[in-house]
């Protein structure tokens, strides 16, 4: 049967589907689109009938659609990936098309998760903000209150305030899932995600905080395209707080490199991330010091300033990752993240 | 005259600088503060070339730069490459560290770590002196002259880049065969040499 019959036959089921749907042949020319398809791409039938697909991507992504196209040909295979496209961000599905065993065309199927997108960044940008610039003087002020000699008149204010402060401790520190991340239970929901992606919009989402200290971002990121399976909320959320801490550890005209790139790991691929500044850096023994099986709350206060190296180091462990620092007080830091890649 | 020879001197000392004659170069430069001690030109070159100087003009080598060793290979020097980053010798960190990187320990994380510090430093001082990639570079030399210096095939090929009006920004984006950092690098080693200028 050809396969332009086929899907005249399913027409009528396809155009209740949410999701765009595109079908082309072996030659990559559309022979059918859904109405969600057609409006993800405002164009009308007429327009997009016959259009080879790689038209109506940017030659970026249509490197990285075609290459899975041929994985899928070859594999018959289904395959997920995740792109960026005109500020939009959508999750594709290929699945091939075989008639008996020959491979006849493919089926992309398209869902615009770009409003989910900015709900995951703007959540986690809320998360970072309140770690970032309310910690701190948190900490600050609690310390404040329960060193200091309270006389009977003030009592009741002292304590009150010893109180306050004591709550936004917990709630920050319920919104870092400390204890889940210190205690090694960590509810990931993992998923196949295109890790370069995840890190470019987290970098994004951090480059007003970067412009606002005055810090200058050099980024290199590895070209193709590499799956890692990942609880993309979490994940994005330890890189957000570590890039901030790497920010913030900078002063005016410090630079932030972000590199990442394929390697091996005995034997194994892994994906790295490498994050390092030409800031103030620490003491090598305080990243030392902030280690699993030191409960929070036997913290220093000098090494609560840097409780984003240990819920980054733990979200990237849940991962069965590694987080890597080095310190040298006074040149820089660097944080080298490594994640093994999904098969 | 004697500002004519000075300025001589100085561009003597670069060439040779630019054909790796470090300890040429130097004794060069030296001899400009023996004519006008403080010459804040000679100073930044001699301080470029790893040495220091101190108030009554005496110069002397900071660090040691070393090859490679066969031990090296086998136990990574921490030590060194410390000494090296709290004496800001970045370049020569940089340089020890990629030898290190590509020989043998392209997979160690410490060595990954140590070089992404380095050159987080290096592209700090870089955006600096080449004004925030924002200035447009111009060649500062005849075609003749080039031969003067040691510059290989790469150095050639950005120098073609030049056109007059793109900023070193816009031609960074031009080039997609040479990893940015060495472009960046690159493009200082030919402003420091006074090949190019904004």
């Amino acid at each position: 049967m050809a396969i332009t019959e086929l899907f005249t036959r399913m027409k009528t089921l396809l155009a209740f589907v949410d999701s765009g749907i595109l079908i082309a042949d072996a030659n990559y020319n559309i022979v059918y689109a859904n109405p969600a398809a057609q409006q993800l791409f405002f164009k009308q039938v007429k327009d997009i009938m016959g259009l080879p697909v790689s038209k109506i991507f940017s030659k970026e992504n249509w490197e990285k659609i075609s290459e899975s196209i041929v994985r899928v040909k070859q594999t018959h295979t289904p395959i997920r990936m995740q792109i960026e496209e005109k500020e939009k961000f959508f999750r594709l599905g290929i699945s091939p098309i075989m008639d008996e065993e020959k491979y006849i065309g493919f089926i992309l199927n398209m869902l615009d998760t770009t409003v989910e997108e900015h709900l995951l960044i703007q959540r986690s940008e809320l998360t970072s903000m309140m770690i970032n610039e309310l910690k701190d003087p948190i900490y600050t002020l609690y310390d404040l209150f329960h060193t200091r000699h309270i006389f009977n008149a003030e009592a009741n204010y002292i304590q009150q305030a010893r109180d306050s402060t004591k709550m936004l401790m917990n709630a920050l520190e319920t919104l870092l899932e400390i204890n889940q991340l210190t205690s090694g239970v960590l509810n990931l929901e993992l998923d196949d995600a295109d890790i370069t992606m995840v890190i470019k919009s987290c970098v994004k989402s951090i480059e007003p905080f970067a412009q606002k200290h005055g810090v200058f971002l050099y980024t290199r990121y590895i070209p193709d395209n590499l799956t890692v399976r990942l609880d993309r909320e979490k994940f994005t959320k330890g890189l957000i707080n570590l890039l901030s801490l790497a920010i913030k550890e900078g002063h005016e005209k410090d630079v932030l490199y972000i590199e990442t790139k394929h390697d091996t790991m005995e034997g194994k691929p892994v994906f790295r991330l490498i994050i390092a500044n030409s800031g103030m850096g620490v003491a090598q023994s305080i990243f030392d010091n902030i280690n699993e099986k030191q409960p929070f709350s036997h913290l220093k206060d000098e090494e609560k300033l840097y409780i984003e190296v240990l819920t980054a180091k733990r979200i990237i462990q849940a991962h069965s990752g590694q987080l890597d620092v080095v310190s040298e007080f006074g040149i820089g830091s660097s944080f080298v993240a490594t994640l093994p890649v999904a098969s | 005259m004697e500002q004519e020879e000075i300025e001589r001197l100085l561009q003597d000392g670069l060439a040779l600088y630019g054909f790796g004659k470090t300890q040429e170069a130097v004794a060069i430069w030296k001899k400009v503060l023996e004519l006008d001690p403080g010459n804040k030109q000679a100073i930044d070159y001699i301080e470029s070339a790893g040495f220091t100087v101190d108030s009554s003009t005496v110069v002397t080598q900071s660090i040691q730069p070393r090859e490679l060793e066969a031990q090296d290979t086998e136990f990574i020097n921490i030590n060194y490459i410390r000494e090296l980053l709290k004496s800001r010798r970045y370049e020569l960190a940089y340089e020890f560290l990629n030898k290190l990187y590509e020989k043998s320990y392209s997979s160690n994380k410490l060595i990954i770590a140590y070089l992404s510090i380095v050159k987080a430093q290096l592209i700090k001082l870089y955006y600096e002196e080449l004004y925030s990639f924002k200035g447009v570079p111009k060649l500062n030399i005849g075609e003749q002259e080039l031969v003067r210096y040691n510059l290989d095939k790469n150095d050639g090929y950005l120098i073609s880049m030049i056109d007059g009006y793109s900023t070193l920004e816009e031609i960074f984006q031009m080039i997609n065969t040479m990893e940015r950092f060495e472009v960046i690098k690159r493009f200082h080693k030919l402003a420091k040499l006074g090949v190019i200028g904004f």
